[in-house]
């Protein structure tokens, strides 16, 4: 930041709140009005009465006076500074930066900045593992907390910090981190703070180290005010089921006796452990087993899968696989060619209940389709680590090129389509994408439509009809078996 | 186990709710009228014409035993609708019969909306209506009779004010779009003019409807 400001760049530092735009500019001010910025350091404040003229009063004397101009705003009030002035040269190289926050396939020269920069912090994901780490770092190393574990004050920190410093801990915590990103979660560096601090302190409890203190049960203690711990329910490694791992843990086996990075938590004293007892175990059976990282061993593959693909491994054979996968949404029945094209298909009824058939006049060869990463445009690089969290399958040739973007959650629901999931258990929501991902090809593509596929979804049968060159004959129609 | 039956009076209390509760959501009594029965009502509104679909509706409303009379013959069923079909040229003969019952039963489900709004329109059946799931203006036949002349009432609103008839004129160009390949599907099934090879016809009088069409009000 200090490096575009000072070679005369503005800066626009956007994301959602806790993301630590405002924390960033407090940081930086001094640096950066040493650099001869004018800095902001929070939109809203200098707001009145939800009015956004004294911004633009402060922006336009940066202008006039020649220097930069710093400043954190909400995605709101940023939205509200575009509306104000459109005309605005530096407003409309905001709006641009804002349509085009994340760039795909090869660099363009659009990518460049005009001016300013639009820094989007909510594109950095704080559970990226670099991130997490250095949070991490940052909290064991306060000089408070390491003050008040060396004495006998913070005995539940003391024994937490211990095993958080441990190097297969935080292996683990990393690779639980991976898998929430793959899985399409972020959290807020706020939320990602106040997590690791309730690890350290667990249950805030005096006296002896229970299981309710442990950092692997605060970890994944539910707080309905922080939607990060919604999520990292499906990563919870308790609830990943695991036959030989669960019955070891439950018989208390030689297996699960040794290889603990520091001691084995002390057994309870029941003879057979309880749901929850057995739950904190196999969270610590995690952390801090050797062979912990194992318990995902048999989950779905789906989430391992898209991680794969985001980081650009086994890509090859993927864009067949998403057709047949897309096609299956609409046509049940499955046909030879079925992953060599994208058939564009179009259903109509005037009714709340769903289409009884298909029905395509075009399709658009799978080697015409190319699935890309996203990453951050040349004038953000070395801006911060971004770590994609979908991917976009595109017709990169037709006009316009029409774009379908893949989160996890909608790649999950493309391989379960093509495992035979029904159309009518897809959620509405990636029947609405697909739908309008077939409506912009079919924009693009114009054919001539003497060839009809038609799929009745009552009967599941799939017919090829071929028309006279006027349309107006029915000259052959060929059933697939 | 035996569904337990209302008596009339619980029967005519829930038809006084239900009246109630779309007279609250809806602003009007709907009755028997479904969406497929208002957007024939539009379309025709809008369009002011319709078609008469006779082979559209043979061929995709299924029969299988025939119903003659002594001065008609059924043309429903397959095996009389097939050589007919073949005859007019708008099949060719290398389809056979069995073939011919698939493609029917496709474009049933293609053009039937549900079967308690598209039914046999033509003799020996009288029909209670014949509303087809129309990808484009082509399908709108004259033979709806539940949309209480809906579309025409809500075309005079849209009418009387300069943003419903900008509304108007971006529906009327929705319309010019090309039309989807359903439309494309049941072509060969359209009627053609006895005495030109364009496909026929029959202007419906906007004039006859209700509502009819009003002068557009200047501010």
């Amino acid at each position: 930041m200090s490096a575009q400001v000072r070679a005369g760049q503005s800066i626009v530092l956007t994301g959602n709140a806790g993301d630590g735009k405002t924390h960033l500019l407090r940081r930086m001010k001094s640096e950066l009005e040493a650099a001869g910025a004018i800095v902001v350091e929070d939109a809203t404040a200098l707001m009145r009465a939800g009015k956004v003229e004294p911004i633009l009063d402060k922006w336009r004397q940066a202008n006039e006076l020649k220097r930069p101009f710093c400043i954190a705003a909400n995605e709101y009030p940023l939205y509200q500074l575009r509306l104000a002035d459109k005309q605005a040269p530096h407003l409309m190289e905001v709006s641009r930066q804002c349509r085009h926050r994340l760039a795909y396939g090869h660099v363009v020269d659009d990518e460049k900045a005009n001016g300013l920069l639009v820094i989007d912090l909510s594109l950095r994901n704080p559970l990226s593992a670099t991130f997490v780490d250095a949070l991490i770092d940052r909290m064991l190393a306060d000089p408070g907390l390491m003050k008040a574990i060396s004495g006998q004050g913070e005995p539940i920190a003391r024994r937490n910090v211990e095993l958080l410093s441990l190097p297969r801990v935080r292996d683990r915590l990393r690779a639980l981190a991976g898998r929430l990103v793959a899985l399409g979660h972020r959290a807020t560096v706020r939320e990602l703070w106040i997590l690791v601090a309730r690890m350290v302190f667990g249950g805030l409890r005096r006296g002896d180290f229970e299981r309710s203190d442990w950092y692997s049960e605060a970890l994944f203690t539910r707080d309905d005010r922080f939607d990060a711990t919604a999520a990292l329910q499906a990563v919870d490694p308790a609830a990943s089921s695991h036959p030989l791992w669960d019955s070891a843990l439950e018989l208390r086996t030689d297996a699960v006796r040794r290889g603990w990075a520091l001691r084995a938590p002390i057994p309870p004293p029941h003879p057979t452990l309880q749901w929850s007892d057995f739950a904190a175990l196999k969270r610590r059976f995690y952390f801090e087993h050797e062979r912990g990282s194992e318990v995902f061993d048999l989950a779905d593959p789906d989430a391992s899968d898209f991680q794969d693909l985001l980081s650009g491994q086994r890509v090859s054979g993927r864009v067949t696989e998403l057709v047949d996968a897309i096609n299956a949404a609409y046509c049940p029945v499955r046909f030879d060619s079925r992953d060599q094209h994208l058939y564009l298909w179009n259903g109509h009824r005037f009714h709340e209940q769903p289409s009884r058939s298909f029905v395509a006049g075009d399709r658009i060869s799978s080697e015409c389709l190319h699935l890309e990463v996203p990453r951050l445009p040349s004038r953000l690089e070395g801006a911060f680590d971004y770590a994609p969290d979908h991917v976009v399958l595109t017709a990169r040739d037709l006009p316009g090129k029409p774009r379908l973007r893949i989160d996890f959650p909608l790649w999950q629901t493309l391989r379960r389509l093509k495992r035979g999931l029904p159309r009518k258990l897809v959620p509405e929501r990636d029947i609405h994408r697909l739908d309008a991902f077939l409506e912009k090809l079919g924009a693009e593509v114009s054919g001539e439509r003497r060839t009809i596929w038609s799929v009745h979804l009552e009967n599941l049968d799939l017919i090829q009809v071929s028309l006279s060159a006027d349309g107006r004959r029915f000259e052959s129609v060929r059933t697939y078996a | 186990m035996l569904k337990p039956t209302k008596s009339q009076t619980e029967r005519m209390a829930d038809a006084a709710a239900e009246r109630r509760v779309h007279g609250a959501i809806l602003g009007y009594q709907p009755l028997r009228m479904k969406p497929v029965h208002f957007a024939t009502s539009f379309l025709l509104a809008l369009t002011g014409r319709c078609y008469r679909l006779e082979y559209l509706n043979k061929a995709s409303v299924l029969k299988l035993a025939p119903k003659d009379t002594k001065k008609i013959r059924d043309e429903y069923p397959s095996e009389r609708l097939h050589p007919l079909l073949v005859e007019q040229g708008r099949i060719d003969a290398s389809i056979d019969l069995q073939a011919f019952r698939v493609l029917r039963a496709h474009l049933g489900a293609a053009y039937n909306n549900d079967g308690a709004a598209l039914a046999a329109a033509f003799e020996p059946y009288t029909t209670f209506g014949a509303d087809y799931s129309a990808p484009s203006t082509r399908y709108v036949s004259d033979k709806s009779k539940n949309h209480g002349h809906s579309g025409s009432f809500v075309m005079a609103i849209f009418e009387a004010s300069p943003v419903g008839r900008e509304a108007l004129k971006e529906i009327r160009e929705l319309l010019d779009l090309p039309a989807p390949p359903l439309a494309a599907l049941g072509h060969p099934c359209l009627m053609k003019m006895r005495n030109s090879g364009s496909i026929g016809e029959m202007s419906c009088s906007v004039r006859s409807m209700p509502h009819g069409r009003r002068k557009s009000q200047d501010e």
